[in-house]
């Protein structure tokens, strides 16, 4: 699939997404569009909340793959160093998730003006904490997608990333449901993601980030690691 | 350039693709790889290329080891199956992009490749407009635009008609003659009679010198 076709359908799955959450996350506040789910909440809000994941997932498909196949082998072999391509799927990869959220904030705030929509002012050190802590996870999370499309392919990637991301919403059911220890939350951290689920959380936003980027800085060694020695054939292969 | 290949081995999934290989390449050659599909002439040229990772042994190009001191040969041109270029640009720019990796090749480096394998007329066709013969032209001006030491040519006469094969064997031993080592594997006879100052025979992932044609 070429770029300007995903992007094409991004652009959709956003509009879907963002008309859903004006319709239904109620009442109206400038966090609903990273709201998410709540802790055992209602079944249509964990399929929107998967969906948003699947968008930036889906922005993100087969951009490592790119440089391991095809045309990218022919960037590749021109590169003296492995790891000089990995710094540039990492830097690729921070410009998209950049570009696929500040593309769904400015829907999402778009969207509300023209449904004259107003919530309550949410102070600007909470915004900023909410909107930076889903860059952070969205970054981790596409991490995970191009650590899985070096090893196996990006169809497999995709799967396995939302695999990861379910499993991380029922853990974070789970825990909640048997009050067990919150700070589990930041092992299974995509629930970070979701202010639904932050804003009950007894964890300062501090340590979420801090988890979080460690968890990042460790995914980048691994890629690094598992890049270095990955046999490269071509896509048919 | 010199290219050492000691004691090199390659298994995949349990299977040894490439056995124990010991040979070296020197430059001013063409090296020709001949063999049955399957007996391991393109992994050869993959290992060569630092594309995979050995499960013995080592590549040495010009003393530095291939997946230690560096990731692939610096100075290499290579055509191995299922390379595309991107097709919504032109010859020219799909060079050009190319060229801003290693900064070595100038705009009329690029117009010389092209007008080597016959593309100087395609000017602004996009490549998705190209024929499959053309797209296997660009490949081998991709190959040599830099002007590299080592050439890695898998089939490079695939889908040429006559006066192209030609034309690019008359190609290929201009490289040669300016030092470079150029290894190619073929199924065409013809070709590697034409071209190759040895001829390398692979055979389940075995190398040997065959006959020396010329």
């Amino acid at each position: 699939m070429n770029v300007a076709s995903k992007k094409r359908w991004c652009l959709v799955g956003t509009l879907f997404y963002i008309y859903y959450v004006i319709r239904n996350y109620i009442p109206f506040s400038y966090e609903n569009v990273f709201a998410g789910v709540d802790y055992n909440g209602q079944t249509l809000f964990y399929a929107s909340t998967l969906y948003l994941f699947g968008i930036i997932i889906f922005y993100g498909f087969g951009n490592t793959e790119k440089y391991i196949e095809g045309y990218g082998i022919l960037e590749l072999i021109r590169s003296v160093k492995r790891g000089l391509v990995i710094r540039k799927i990492i830097i690729d990869q921070i410009k998209n998730i950049f570009q696929i959220i500040t593309f769904i904030i400015v829907i999402f705030l778009l969207f509300a003006f023209l449904a004259g929509k107003k919530g309550e002012l949410v102070p600007a050190e909470k915004l900023i904490s909410d909107i930076g802590l889903f860059y952070i996870v969205a970054f981790s999370i596409v991490l995970w997608q191009s650590i899985f499309e070096i090893v196996f392919d990006s169809r497999i990637g995709i799967l396995l990333t939302m695999s990861i991301i379910g499993i991380h919403i029922y853990a974070g059911d789970f825990i909640a449901a048997h009050d067990g220890n919150t700070y589990l939350n930041l092992v299974f951290y995509s629930n970070l993601a979701l202010t639904a689920r932050t804003d009950r959380l007894s964890i300062s936003k501090s340590w979420m980030f801090v988890v979080v980027v460690s968890i990042c800085v460790i995914q980048m060694i691994l890629m690094n690691l598992v890049f270095r020695k990955k046999d490269i054939f071509s896509s048919s292969e | 350039m010199y290219v050492e290949i000691k004691d090199y081995s390659k298994a995949i999934k349990g299977k040894t693709v490439l056995n124990h290989i010991n040979y070296n390449f020197a430059p001013g050659k063409i090296y020709g790889l001949y063999g049955r599909n399957g007996s391991g002439k393109t992994m050869l040229m993959r290992a060569i290329a630092g594309l995979i990772y050995p499960t013995e042994g080592k590549i040495m190009i010009d003393g530095k080891q291939l997946h230690k001191d560096i990731s692939f040969p610096e100075d290499t041109g290579i055509i191995i199956e299922n390379m595309e270029l991107m097709p919504q640009y032109d010859g020219y720019t799909n060079l050009k992009l190319l060229a801003k990796i290693r900064k070595k090749a100038t705009d009329e480096d690029i117009y010389e490749a092209l007008d080597k394998v016959g593309l100087s007329d395609a000017g602004k066709k996009k490549v998705r407009a190209y024929s499959l013969g053309m797209k296997q032209k660009l490949s081998i001006a991709q190959a040599i635009f830099e002007k590299p030491q080592l050439l890695l040519l898998d089939e490079p006469t695939n889908a040429l008609d006559e006066k192209s094969v030609e034309d690019v064997r008359a190609l290929l031993i201009e490289i040669k003659q300016r030092g470079a080592i150029v290894i190619i594997a073929s199924h065409n006879k013809d070709d590697i009679k034409y071209l190759a100052d040895v001829v390398l025979e692979v055979d389940r992932g075995q190398i040997r010198e065959g006959r020396i044609i010329k």
